[in-house]
């Protein structure tokens, strides 16, 4: 008995002993990649590249009918059927919520604020309106009436834009003359600013 | 059985040695040889006892120790500009081996993806691997990260888990040999789709395996 327990120490000492040289190894390892995307909106014209902003005109040409008043044509013009041709673009936006604002001022010859004589005027109130295209189908809008003289923009909420070309337009419409439709517009050129803000929501 | 030797206890002669080597050697011999045994004398008659002797080498494959690749990259922002980024590691493999690559995300991703059409929080990036032999030797092997997740319908011919028959084989060894890497890449995400505002993130797996 103690012949047979010499000889199992022995054999597993040269089993071991035999077993092949084990360096200390691994055979896995592991790397992480992290990026990201900021929440921001780029103007993104079909085949361009990004840009921060956009501009357009709109030409309404001549704005007084034969009378000298504003002409029905413009003071008609609603939402969906606006004076002159409208600006449309495209905005991409990252973020899951985006903020639309707009503000315009008064279609003007001359300075603003200045009555001209009794029977006048130099100014022309309108609608200023900014449509998005959503993700989730549906457009939504946000509008300025230069009629109220508001300071602010105003401003809405809305979800993902939609990443089609032209998701943005920009229109006027619903002119009326300051101080009243009988007014008589005074002769020269007319300008106003629609500025329109899109940017990612706080 | 009237040899002397067929009588002698067997534990009697491993006690010698003659025979316990033979028996507690590995089987899986890769080196060989033949030895003539000691002569037993048992009542005087000698006998030659042929036994083999046989021993190997096993195969040893793995990263060096403390050069694996690990580590993290912040690739920044990802639709804004080229990103890139190399892990290098080292190899102690003393026959030819296999490194493959698995990805957890298939891409950079986001924790939520967006359901919006248009957009997406997955951007792809690229996965090359290079390797280094003894004697100059290399390999190196690029794929689309989309093709390193499990289950990838088109799946990188370095996908992971490595095996003896897959992933990138290098030959004939490489033992402490520098220059072998994992690299990450990218240009500025373009599209298609838009990616949505968050955190991306992908981990890769890096397995080493001996080859056949």
């Amino acid at each position: 008995m103690k012949s047979v327990l010499s000889l199992l120490a022995a054999g597993s000492a040269l089993a071991f002993a035999a077993a092949p040289a084990q360096a200390q190894t691994v055979t896995t390892g592991t790397v992480n990649v992290t990026g990201s995307v900021q929440g921001r909106c780029s103007v993104v014209a079909p085949g361009g590249a990004a840009t921060s902003s956009f501009s357009g005109t709109i030409s309404l040409g001549a704005l007084d009918e034969a009378d000298g008043t504003l002409a029905p044509s413009l003071e008609g013009t609603t939402s969906a059927a606006s004076g002159g041709s409208p600006v449309i673009t495209r905005v991409v936006c990252t973020a899951a919520s985006v903020s639309l604002a707009i503000a315009a001022d008064t279609l003007a010859n001359g300075t603003r604020g200045t009555a001209p004589a009794t029977g006048y005027a130099s100014e022309i109130d309108y609608t200023a309106e900014m449509q998005v295209g959503l993700a989730a189908g549906g457009n939504a809008t946000v509008s300025y009436n230069t009629a109220t003289g508001a300071a602010a923009s105003n401003s809405a909420t809305v979800g993902r834009l939609a990443t089609s070309a032209n998701n943005v337009t920009v229109r006027a419409f619903g002119f009326t003359t300051r101080g009243g439709s009988s007014n008589l517009l005074v002769a020269g050129n007319y300008a106003s600013t629609i500025t329109v803000n899109v940017q990612p929501a706080a | 059985m009237g040899n002397g030797v067929h009588r002698m206890p067997l534990l009697r002669l491993l006690k010698t040695g003659s025979i316990g080597v033979g028996l507690l050697l590995p089987s899986f011999a890769i080196a060989q040889s033949t030895i003539a045994g000691p002569t037993a004398y048992v009542g005087g008659t000698p006998v030659m006892l042929t036994l083999p002797v046989t021993a190997s080498v096993g195969g040893r494959c793995g990263f060096a120790v403390n050069n694996a690749p690990s580590g993290s990259f912040d690739a920044g922002l990802i639709d804004q500009a080229a990103w890139s980024n190399q892990f290098p590691f080292v190899l102690n493999c003393n026959g030819a081996a296999r490194v493959a690559v698995t990805s957890a995300n298939g891409g950079l991703r986001t924790a939520a993806l967006p359901s919006e059409p248009g957009y997406t929080g997955l951007a792809p990036y690229t996965v090359q691997l290079g390797l280094v032999g003894a004697g100059g030797t290399s390999a190196t092997g690029q794929c689309e990260a989309s093709s390193l997740i499990a289950g990838a319908s088109a799946p990188c011919s370095f996908i992971g888990p490595a095996t003896q028959n897959q992933g990138l084989r290098i030959t004939p060894s490489s033992q402490n040999l520098t220059g072998a890497y994992l690299q990450v890449s990218a240009p500025a995400y373009s599209g298609p789709g838009v990616l949505v505002q968050g955190a991306y993130s992908d981990t890769l797996t890096v397995t080493v395996s001996a080859a056949i």
